[in-house]
């Protein structure tokens, strides 16, 4: 699914703030990253949603070469890929409902076909009546629910989230990492970022990268079951 | 009630907003300095067309007319001279009719030039014939020139060639400048656009940015810009050519009587207003072009 090999990474000519990272996330895996603040873990997400081009070293994404791909490529792969962005990213002018739309608008599906799913996403992340307000009237856990509902809405291959729970209470937290589950086990591969180790602790079935100084390590493989049966939350 | 009926809109239509925000207010200079390129644009179109009407309808007024002039000579009686003039162009084939002007109206041509004075008698105005050509088999005409100069001394014909000739030139040059002035205008549209276009998109970067992560296409976030300057394009277009069109027929109700002496007036026809609908369509089509093509060309330098 993902697989990094000796990447290196910095901005223009500064220091390396990622060193020689290599892992691999398994199709249909949970996994978390986690570490201290200005250790890496943006940057290594933004490589992996394609934000940013490494340094040095060799990316594979869904068994393509990043390195190798052309502008022109680029869009398909992203699609295939939904991030959760840290400060949401959220387009100010639309509602909810428009930026949770964004993904299948650019993907040119017609609008009739997923409406419905969509009031549906919604509401269940708890903005069913929040649909048409816009992110600048929206409290800071209603526009993460909204990032999330927009990352998860294409039902991405694989998913990205940088602290996606941070700004939740943990009842919220929970029933999101529930969503992010739900859509594990319909294939999509997951990736979270975190400080909350207790989310770590937590899902036993994930694997767990710690990333540190811009070095990376493996503190646990994650589990994949063959037969597709979701992760157990604790 | 408008709120009301954009909470209406917002339900019953959740995906018509752009995804690029519009520039509000901030758009309004835009609209103005297009409308402004667009309303000379317009005047361009109609002074040029007006032109060409005119030329053709001087050129129309000649065709199938010669004057044959007859300066009177001291030795010679002027009846004797116009009777041998009007004998040659009864005889030539080709030729419909032959009028003498009478010398009350020559007086009349010339009263433009020294007022309605009486003229002396001693001032030899020529004599004048008008001759209607036949269009179907029209005679040599250089031919009978010299047959009239050898048999009736004094005696000239003006087939109204350098006139025509110059006036063709004349209205050429005006249609040549309006044609060069619309090329600048177009160059100058495409210039404000280019660089609106960037400055939106610069102003959109972080959107634009955050739709390329989700996956869009150059060409789905181009057609976002072109699609604004399209309208932007369509509407300042209109207010020009409304303004434009304002100003000519002004000018036509100005001028409208005016048409003194030989010359025709030189308002704009009813046909010239509908040919100004170009001029949106035209500035929406540059727009529309420039925009889409200026965005592809920044989005390629993006990852």
């Amino acid at each position: 699914m993902v697989r990094f090999e000796n990447v290196g990474m910095r901005y223009g000519m500064g220091p390396e703030v990622l060193r020689d990272v290599s892992f691999q996330l398994s199709p249909g895996s949970i996994n978390f990253l986690t570490g201290p603040s200005g250790a890496g873990k943006t940057s290594l997400l933004k490589l992996m949603y394609l934000a940013s081009r490494p340094s040095r070293g060799q990316i594979s994404m869904f068994g393509s070469d990043v390195s190798q791909l052309g502008r022109e490529d680029m869009p398909d792969l992203r699609r295939r890929i939904g991030v959760v962005f840290q400060e949401f990213r959220l387009l100010d002018h639309l509602s909810a409902f428009e930026n949770v739309c964004l993904p299948l608008r650019v993907a040119t599906s017609p609008s009739a076909n997923y409406e419905a799913d969509v009031r549906e996403l919604l509401t269940w992340v708890g903005l069913g009546e929040r649909m048409n307000a816009t992110p600048p009237t929206l409290s800071g856990g209603e526009k993460q629910r909204v990032a999330i509902a927009r990352a998860v809405v294409a039902q991405p291959n694989l998913l990205l989230a940088d602290e996606p729970t941070g700004n939740v209470d943990p009842e919220m937290g929970i029933k999101l990492l529930r969503l992010f589950t739900e859509l594990n086990r319909m294939g999509t591969t997951i990736l979270i970022a975190t400080h909350d180790m207790s989310l770590v602790e937590r899902t036993l079935e994930a694997g767990h990268l710690h990333i540190d100084g811009g070095n990376i390590s493996t503190m646990r493989e994650a589990r994949v079951d063959p037969r597709g049966r979701p992760v157990e939350l604790k | 009630m408008i709120a009301r009926l954009q909470l209406f809109l917002a339900q019953r239509l959740p995906l018509a907003s752009s995804v690029i925000p519009a520039a509000g207010g901030a758009r309004w200079p835009l609209h103005l300095v297009i409308a402004v390129m667009c309303f000379l644009a317009s005047v361009a179109l109609g002074i040029t067309m007006t032109v060409s009407r005119v030329a053709d309808d001087w050129s129309a007024d000649l065709a199938g007319v010669i004057t044959v002039q007859i300066k009177p000579r001291p030795d010679l009686e002027i009846e004797s001279q116009i009777s041998e003039a009007m004998r040659i162009l009864s005889e030539t084939p080709g030729i419909l009719s032959a009028t003498e002007i009478p010398q009350q109206s020559a007086a009349e041509l010339l009263e433009p030039y020294l007022g309605s004075v009486e003229l002396p008698d001693d001032i030899a105005v020529p004599h004048l014939i008008d001759v209607r050509l036949d269009a179907d088999r029209e005679p040599d005409l250089s031919a009978l020139a010299l047959r009239l100069q050898d048999a009736v001394p004094g005696a000239e014909l003006d087939d109204h060639f350098r006139w025509k000739s110059r006036l063709a030139a004349f209205a050429g040059s005006l249609e040549g400048l309006a044609l060069a002035a619309l090329g600048l205008i177009i160059a100058a549209t495409i210039g404000i656009v280019v660089f609106a276009t960037r400055a939106a998109m610069e102003a959109n970067r972080e959107i634009i940015e955050v739709l390329h992560l989700i996956g869009a296409r150059d060409v789905f976030i181009a057609g976002e810009f072109q699609a604004q300057f399209l309208w932007v394009g369509l509407r300042a277009g209109v207010l020009g050519a409304v303004g434009a069109a304002a100003l000519l027929f002004a000018l036509t109700l100005f001028s409208s009587g005016r048409g003194e002496f030989f010359l025709p007036g030189l308002g704009v026809t009813w046909t010239t207003y509908p040919a100004l609908i170009l001029v949106p369509l035209l500035s929406a089509t540059v727009a529309f072009l420039t925009a889409r093509t200026t965005a592809l060309s920044v989005l390629s330098r993006t990852l």
